[in-house]
């Protein structure tokens, strides 16, 4: 491989003694990348963390980091957490309570002389200079986050780990720590795996994402390849809100559906005819458009669009997600900009953009 | 896991090889020591001591517990404390005090009675805690479901504070059946009195195996009971949230008199009546002969002697409490439930057993301030493997694992972290073993060296000769010296592992359940 690989998972198997939690993982991240594992609970993305980690031995598989092997489970190599050069950030930081900010900093460095320098430039690195001899829980939440990240990168890890590491912050300090944190692992260019359950978080942070469910990962994408082209449907339905109609007959590229004829895209590689008809078309709720149905007078595009009537609006600020009650009972989700003008049970038109992805039966 | 199984069976030796030397007596000898009078009439009298001290403790606890958690009485912080004292005073050293003021007392009552007023605070700490912390969202929505405040009692307050009397009922019960100074004192013929004496007439060991025996199998059935009761009162405890405590009852004028006069009186019995004993007998003591090299000879003894147990105890609790601690398999549960039945063990049973093991086996080891320390140990794991177990579990595992990462190793990472963490609490929990040790008395009487004596040895043998005057020094060395570890310990909680305080929550009373367990751990 040309590219230096700053991780490389193979055929990884982590249980508990049970069935197991991780099943045959194989992933790779490159040197300076950013990751981010996305799965709901339950998924075995946080186990195979802990494996990476070495707090958890595998039952099968490989793992080397750096290009240095930790674990093969063929040749029954295996180093300790305290030897894999792996800085990690748990789950609200988990900051030493008995030392204080400069104590937790230096905690993983071994040189004494220099530890000085480097926790102060740690401490500059994540912009919280002159904090040296504060106690943890004088810290804000933010800030307690961005010294366990200093902490971890204090020893110049070759991978580094995240944990839902935002997940404890609230929503007004999360978008600030994120971005700030993404920028500055951007400039250190670290290798990064990023663990969390928000899609919106991952979406928005990583340079690849894997997806990962029931032990196994199911597509490792970009991110915007994730959300225009899921793998699967349940990848579609787990990333972002979807609008799902059933196929009522396929020709030519184009599904005839509860809202008409929607042109279907992705399917160069696959069956083009018409075939086996069952199947579900998915589209992204801005790819609909709501027209408000005038029922005096008729005016021009009256009749463009699927008759429904408004179920119920959840209003968010930027957008407002609408949902739809198509004539024959499906219900359709529906985003626009900004709040709407629309009152439940009144009739409307949904249009639709843009072209849906089919997933077969 | 190899370190805890070696210290689970050391401490089960003396309970073990009690059976084997009751077994080696053969069953006729068994069955002659069994069936016979003098087993049912101890058996009947235990049990009586037992159901009257129950009686006593729960009439003294629940009016004190309902009108420091449900009035206004003044003096309701002054009184708590009054509450929680009696636990700091030896019940025989309560015991000794009574008798010096009322030489006549004796029997089944006034041991009940003394006992009683020993206990009433397993029950009366635990009980007011519970009352305070039953949400009033359920007692208001049982009387808007139209419940009288009668039935509101019966049908929602008792059900639910019930799990923490029931518990201290047991604890005291538990306690009644192991005591020995207080029964011995009033000459009553319970267990552990009966036993003791079998085994001062020598000829008789076969009887005082088989009656410890016997001994440690009621008790046994008591821990269990009260450790199911306390499983019971945990999953009783329903959410997160905050809870808002019922509203305090506004006394009138005649309700607060009435108040004050139960509260005093119920202190008056439990605190004055010794402490005003205790005083005769000192200025009497200093008309009378008193020895200071004595009196600081037994000093030391106390101080050596359980130092040395608590020490052993810890070497031994550490690996149990660490495991169970972290992991929760089943060989760690069974392991930690072997050393939680030491509970159940009287340091009368410990001391017998000892006796005949190192008199088989070690000879050279009989009457040695190691066996006695030893015997502490045994007696007292379970405390400190509570108390160290706790301090541990505090600590959140994921510090350890990301001092892992750090580069430390295992045992690095668990010295700099966890145990930096959890070490006030494993300190706490070896001062409680300290304590507990200085008051053992059964068991220093039958394993000290010759000539070896310590306060409780000399409050005892100064008792019995009804030299009252002479005892009290070493009733208030006694006193004395018990409330210093216990004052450390108060302190030491206050300012507990940093990791701890974030949580702990505010509480607009001095009813903590942090204290009420501290309290109720001292015993």
């Amino acid at each position: 491989m040309t590219t230096p690989v700053a991780l490389s998972v193979t055929d990884l198997v982590v249980g508990y003694g049970g069935p197991p939690v991780v099943r045959g993982v194989n992933l790779d991240v490159a040197s300076q990348e950013f990751l981010a594992i996305l799965g709901a609970s339950g998924s075995g993305k946080t186990t195979l963390l802990r494996a990476i980690a070495g707090y958890l031995r595998p039952e099968e598989g490989a793992i080397s980091i750096g290009g240095v092997v930790v674990v093969d489970s063929r040749s029954r190599t295996w180093l300790p957490p305290e030897k894999r050069r792996v800085g990690i950030v748990p789950q609200e930081g988990a900051l030493f309570p008995h030392l204080d900010v400069a104590g937790n900093i230096a905690f993983g460095l071994h040189d004494r002389k220099q530890a000085k320098a480097r926790v102060s430039e740690m401490l500059e690195m994540v912009d919280l200079v002159g904090l040296e001899s504060a106690r943890p829980h004088e810290l804000s939440g933010g800030q307690q986050q961005r010294i366990a990240l200093a902490r971890a990168l204090a020893p110049a890890p070759s991978l580094l780990l995240l944990d839902e590491p935002f997940s404890s912050l609230d929503a007004a300090l999360r978008a600030d720590v994120r971005s700030e944190v993404r920028g500055l692992l951007a400039d250190i260019g670290t290798a990064t795996i990023l663990v969390t359950h928000d899609q919106e978080e991952a979406l928005s942070l990583a340079d690849r994402v894997a997806v990962m469910s029931a032990g196994g990962i199911q597509q490792v994408d970009e991110p915007w390849m994730i959300y225009e082209k899921p793998a699967t449907l349940d990848i579609a339905r787990f990333v972002g809100d979807l609008v799902e109609l059933s196929v009522q007959n396929l020709e030519d590229r184009t599904a005839h559906t509860a809202l008409g004829l929607v042109p279907l895209v992705g399917m160069e590689d696959d069956d083009q005819g018409p075939g086996d008809s069952r199947g579900t078309v998915v589209l992204r709720p801005e790819q609909l458009v709501l027209v408000a149905e005038r029922p005096v007078g008729g005016t021009a595009g009256a009749d463009a669009g699927t008759l429904g009537e408004v179920e119920s609006i959840s209003y968010h600020g930027h957008d407002s997600l609408t949902r739809v009650r198509l004539h024959d009972g499906t219900t359709v989700s529906v985003r626009s900009p900004g709040g709407s003008a629309l009152r439940i049970g009144e009739p409307v038109r949904v249009l639709v953009t843009g072209a849906g992805r089919l997933y077969r039966d | 896991m190899g370190a805890a199984a070696v210290a689970v069976v050391v401490t089960a030796v003396p309970l073990l090889y009690l059976v084997v030397r009751t077994t080696g007596a053969g069953w006729q000898a068994i069955a002659d020591s069994l069936f016979r009078q003098r087993t049912l009439d101890t058996t009947l009298t235990s049990l009586a001591l037992i159901a009257l001290v129950i009686i006593g403790t729960l009439v003294l606890a629940v009016p004190s517990a309902w009108l420091l958690a449900r009035t206004n009485i003044p003096g309701r912080a002054f009184f708590l404390v009054t509450a929680a004292l009696p636990l700091a005073v030896p019940s025989y050293v309560m015991a000794y005090a009574w008798i010096a003021e009322f030489p006549g007392m004796s029997g089944l009552w006034a041991a009940a009675l003394v006992m009683a007023l020993a206990t009433y605070p397993y029950v009366a700490i635990p009980l007011t805690a519970a009352l305070r912390s039953i949400d009033a969202g359920h007692e208001e929505a049982a009387r808007s479901l139209g419940l009288g405040p009668v039935a509101v009692a019966r049908r929602v307050t008792i059900p639910l504070a019930w799990p923490a009397a029931a518990a201290g009922l047991l604890l005291a019960a538990l306690y009644t059946l192991s005591e020995f100074g207080t029964v011995a004192i009033f000459r009553v013929d319970a267990f552990t009195r009966v036993i003791y004496t079998a085994y001062r007439a020598s000829f008789d060991r076969t009887t005082a195996a088989v009656l410890a025996l016997l001994l440690v199998i009621l008790a046994l059935v008591l821990v269990l009971i009260e450790a199911r009761a306390r499983g019971k009162a945990q999953r009783w405890r329903v959410g997160s949230g905050v809870t808002r405590p019922a509203p305090r009852h506004r006394l009138g004028g005649a309700g607060k008199v009435a108040g004050l006069a139960w509260l005093s009186g119920v202190a008056g019995l439990a605190l004055g009546v010794p402490a005003w004993s205790l005083t005769q007998r000192l200025l009497e003591s200093r008309r009378t002969s008193f020895n200071v090299d004595e009196l600081l000879g037994a000093v030391a003894g106390s101080i050596s002697s359980s130092v040395l147990g608590a020490a052993l105890a810890l070497v031994l609790a550490l690996p149990i409490a660490v495991l169970a601690a972290r992991y929760t398999s089943r060989l760690v549960k069974s392991l930690e439930g072997a050393a939680f039945l030491g509970h159940a063990l009287p340091g009368v049973v410990v001391g017998l057993s000892l006796v005949f093991l190192t008199l088989a086996v070690l000879p050279g080891a009989y009457q040695t301030l190691l066996i006695l320390a030893f015997a502490y140990a045994v007696l007292f794991l379970p405390k400190a493997i509570g108390a160290s177990r706790s301090a541990i579990a505090g600590v959140p595992p994921v510090l350890e694992s990301t001092a892992r990462t750090l580069g430390r190793g295992p045992i690095r990472a668990w010295l700099t972290v966890t145990g930096r963490l959890a070490w006030p609490g494993i300190a706490a929990g070896t001062l409680l073993v300290v304590l507990t040790a200085m008051k053992e008395l059964p068991a220093t009487l039958m394993l000290r060296p010759t000539g070896f004596n310590t306060l409780a040895t000399e409050l005892w043998s100064r008792t019995e000769i009804q030299a009252f005057g002479s005892a009290a020094p070493y009733a208030l060395a006694m006193i004395a010296l018990a409330s210093v570890p216990a004052w450390l310990m108060g302190r030491w909680l206050a300012r507990a592992p940093e990791a701890s305080d974030r949580d702990a929550p505010e509480d607009d009373e001095p009813v903590r359940t942090d204290e009420v367990s501290f309290v109720g751990g001292v015993r």
